[in-house]
């Protein structure tokens, strides 16, 4: 059984791009705390408790949710817009992760409600370094109102 | 014989009264009775004023006053007094008057030198009084005719002159011909400039002698006007003037009656200075005619009260599929659908109350070939402030404004491979990177030199790739980024762009600067174009012992040209028009690093600004940027 205290839940379908982040939060002793889901619909059965995990406890909050702009299906932006619509879940901070700050979606999310957004960059040295610190932020320094 | 002195008294045949001097009437001669009416008892002893007062229906009477004038002078002077003809009209039995006239001698009559008597002589000249008034008013009467008489004729000959007046200063030609011979009775004053005839030389002669005309043209000019009983109005015919000029003259005639005899009169005007005027008026609208039917564009012309067609081309009969016997005459309603009807005559009442000019960029329009595009201009035709007409031009666009969609449609596609591009490209990128970096970190020391080089090789290959994709985006933003143009302060914005080149890298160059203009342009966009040539030429510079970079800027006409120069590697100019080509390179990334993207943008800025962008160089000693920035 996995520790049930999750500190981050990461929503991300590029297998690639999960093992780079993973491996950049284990770098910063954060994995072994994360919660790593491939899609949009997972992570709102998650978040809210419901299909897969309707057995989940719904007092465990994720500390911070690391959520792929771009998914199959449920995308990003959906995710985002149930989290930040539900007065229950409104309060978990929420990091948009984007390939591109090119992308007219970063608007839609900043409208939405999102906490803040990470270009995931090419090399990877930029990339644990930049998770690292936004990881870090939202987890150890920015918690959350009855958190 | 004893004489009867009373009876012949009475019997004289003169009229006598004999008045007591308190005027009561003593005796009368029975003549006397005879000529006032009256009888010898109803008179005798009686005041003379009391038988014979004044006629009251004659308020001029004066009989009375006159008659006691001469009375009293007699008892005055004791001498006898005749008066004038005095008008004194009698009283008739049934008390009214009679009009007379009397001629009266008033003698005294004294005994022993006392006025005992006035004898009253009196003649009745009532008949010849009254034939001399007749006399007196027929002779005034006469006199009143002859008076009469006199103005008449005067006031016939002041018409005469009138009318010979009028005949003369008339600018119509006027000339009356025998019917019969043909020859000339009179002739105007305007007849006589008309043919440069004087009329004395030419009256009694026939028209056709005098060569106004010939046989033919007479017979014909005959034939008309007997078609109508010698009346005629304005008949056009050919006549020949004096320098045989043939004109064209206005004709109306009449048959009139001159010493019994049926005479023309004829009465002409000059139109041939009209004809060469309306000739010209249809040759110039014939050219006019020639261009509006065959120009490409629809024109069309309303009338500005009720906005109905008038006027179509061909060029429209064809766009709209519908002919000008179907659309003369109707409006926009007759023709299209409601919502274009009301914009079409929205933008028409726009145009007539402004009475300026409107263009109208783009408007739909249905028509029997389908649905059309337009770009008209709509003018208003003015006469005395009013609008008359309202001119359409019309141009169409269908097939400009299908490919504006296309073109609209195709940069969104565009965008959106450029999004894709842009996320899906990175990922493998990601991938590639960052497992080589894992592969270095939990494997390194598993790797010989030669193997970490490879490894190194392809981590920045991968980074480059991504660099590229990031300038790629960059350049096709700029693209689509619409200009906010405001004064921009270049020696600031330069300072600006070199503080910050300064904080990321560490480079030896000297930069000049010289004098800098300020302009009108999009601050952000305007420093990344300084940023990039500037960069350049300190990048391209670095190599040198000396490295020198120059910043300036002149004013050449309308535009101020802006120049970076360096002292640096320079490049050939035969390859010049490679230098902004996006990914086009002169110098290889193991020389100098770049992407060859950055003066491609720079172009796109300048381009964007309505300036130019151009390059000098020479291989080895250095190279100058140029741009220009229009001054509006």
């Amino acid at each position: 059984m996995e520790n049930t205290t999750v500190e981050i839940l990461l929503v991300e379908d590029n297998p690639n791009d999960a093992e780079l982040t993973l491996r950049a939060m284990k770098k910063n002793n954060l994995a072994n705390k994360v919660v790593h889901l491939k899609d949009g619909a997972d992570a709102l059965d998650y978040i809210f408790c419901t299909g897969a995990y309707a057995a989940r406890d719904k007092n465990q909050k994720p500390k911070v949710i690391l959520l792929d702009l771009k998914m199959p299906k449920v995308d990003g932006i959906e995710v985002l817009r149930a989290v930040k619509g539900d007065e229950r879940t409104r309060s978990i901070p929420v990091v948009m992760l984007t390939s591109s700050n090119e992308d007219p979606d970063v608007k839609t999310c900043y409208d939405l409600g999102a906490n803040s957004y990470i270009v995931k960059p090419v090399g990877f040295e930029n990339f644990t370094k930049v998770v690292a610190e936004l990881g870090m932020y939202w987890v150890l320094i920015n918690q959350p109102p009855g958190g | 014989m004893k004489i009867d002195f009373q009876n012949l008294f009475e019997s004289v045949p003169d009229l006598y009264l004999l008045l007591s001097p308190d005027l009561t009437i003593a005796e009368v001669s029975t003549a006397y009775l005879t000529a006032t009416l009256t009888k010898r008892e109803e008179i005798t002893g009686r005041k003379l004023f009391d038988v014979f007062p004044d006629n009251p229906g004659d308020p001029t009477a004066n009989g009375v006053s006159n008659l006691q004038a001469s009375l009293d002078t007699v008892k005055l002077t004791r001498a006898a007094h005749a008066m004038g003809i005095q008008k004194y009209d009698i009283p008739r039995p049934d008390g009214t008057f009679e009009e007379r006239f009397w001629k009266v001698l008033n003698s005294p009559v004294f005994n022993d030198g006392e006025l005992i008597l006035i004898v009253h002589k009196v003649e009745d000249v009532t008949e010849f009084e009254l034939l001399k008034k007749q006399a007196e008013a027929q002779q005034k009467r006469g006199n009143e005719l002859e008076a009469a008489e006199k103005i008449h004729l005067k006031n016939i000959k002041n018409q005469e002159n009138l009318f010979l007046k009028i005949f003369d200063l008339s600018p119509v030609s006027i000339h009356i011909t025998d019917v019969e011979s043909g020859k000339l009775l009179h002739v105007n004053k305007a007849f006589e400039n008309l043919f440069q005839f004087k009329s004395k030389d030419i009256i009694g002669k026939t028209t056709i002698e005098i060569k106004m005309t010939d046989e033919a043209r007479r017979a014909d000019t005959m034939r008309k006007m007997n078609e109508h009983g010698g009346k005629m109005a304005n008949l056009e015919i050919e006549l020949d003037v004096a320098n045989g000029t043939r004109k064209n003259m206005l004709m109306t005639s009449e048959v009139i009656e001159i010493n019994s005899r049926p005479s023309f009169m004829v009465a002409m005007v000059d139109i041939t200075q009209r004809r060469i005027m309306e000739d010209e008026l249809r040759k110039a609208n014939q050219f006019l005619d020639t261009i509006l039917e065959n120009i490409p564009n629809m024109v069309f012309v309303k009338d500005a009260t009720d906005l109905r067609f008038l006027r179509i081309n061909e060029a429209g009969e064809k766009m709209l599929g519908v002919g000008r016997d179907a659309l003369l005459g109707k409006n926009d309603y007759d023709l299209f659908p409601t919502d274009q009807a009301d914009f079409f005559t929205q933008k028409d009442q726009e145009v007539i109350i402004s009475k300026k000019l409107l263009e109208i960029d783009e408007e739909p329009i249905n028509t029997k070939n389908g649905e059309r595009w337009l770009h008209t201009r709509k003018i208003p035709v003015i006469e005395n402030g009013k609008p008359l007409y309202l001119v359409g031009i019309s141009d169409d666009i269908t097939a400009r404004k299908k490919q504006q969609d296309d073109i609209l449609q195709l940069n969104k596609e565009l965008e959106a491979f450029t999004y894709s591009v842009s996320h899906d490209l990175r990922a493998p990128l990601r991938a590639v990177s960052g497992y080589a970096q894992m592969l270095d970190e939990d494997y390194g020391k598993a790797l010989d030199a030669e193997g970490k080089r490879l490894l190194h090789t392809i981590s920045q290959n991968a980074e480059r790739m991504g660099q590229l994709i990031d300038n790629l985006l960059a350049f096709s933003r700029i693209g689509k980024k619409s200009l906010v143009v405001s004064d921009t302060d270049m020696k600031l914005l330069v300072n600006e762009t070199i503080a910050e080149l300064r904080k990321t890298g560490d480079w030896r160059t000297d930069i000049k600067i010289g004098e800098l203009h300020s302009i009108k342009s999009d601050h952000g966009l305007m420093y990344h174009v300084m940023a990039n040539l500037v960069g350049n030429g300190i990048k391209y510079s670095s190599k040198k012992e000396n490295p020198v970079v120059e910043i300036g800027s002149e004013q050449m006409g309308n535009e101020i040209i802006f120049s970076v120069k360096d002292n640096g590697a320079g490049f050939d100019m035969r390859y010049a028009n490679k230098l902004f080509g996006v990914f086009q390179r002169l110098h290889g990334p193991e020389e100098f690093d770049g992407t060859g993207v950055g003066l491609a943008i720079v172009q796109r800025i300048i381009s964007k600004h309505g300036g130019r962008v151009w390059a000098e160089g020479i291989p080895g000693e250095g190279a100058t940027f140029y741009f220009s920035i229009p001054i509006n």
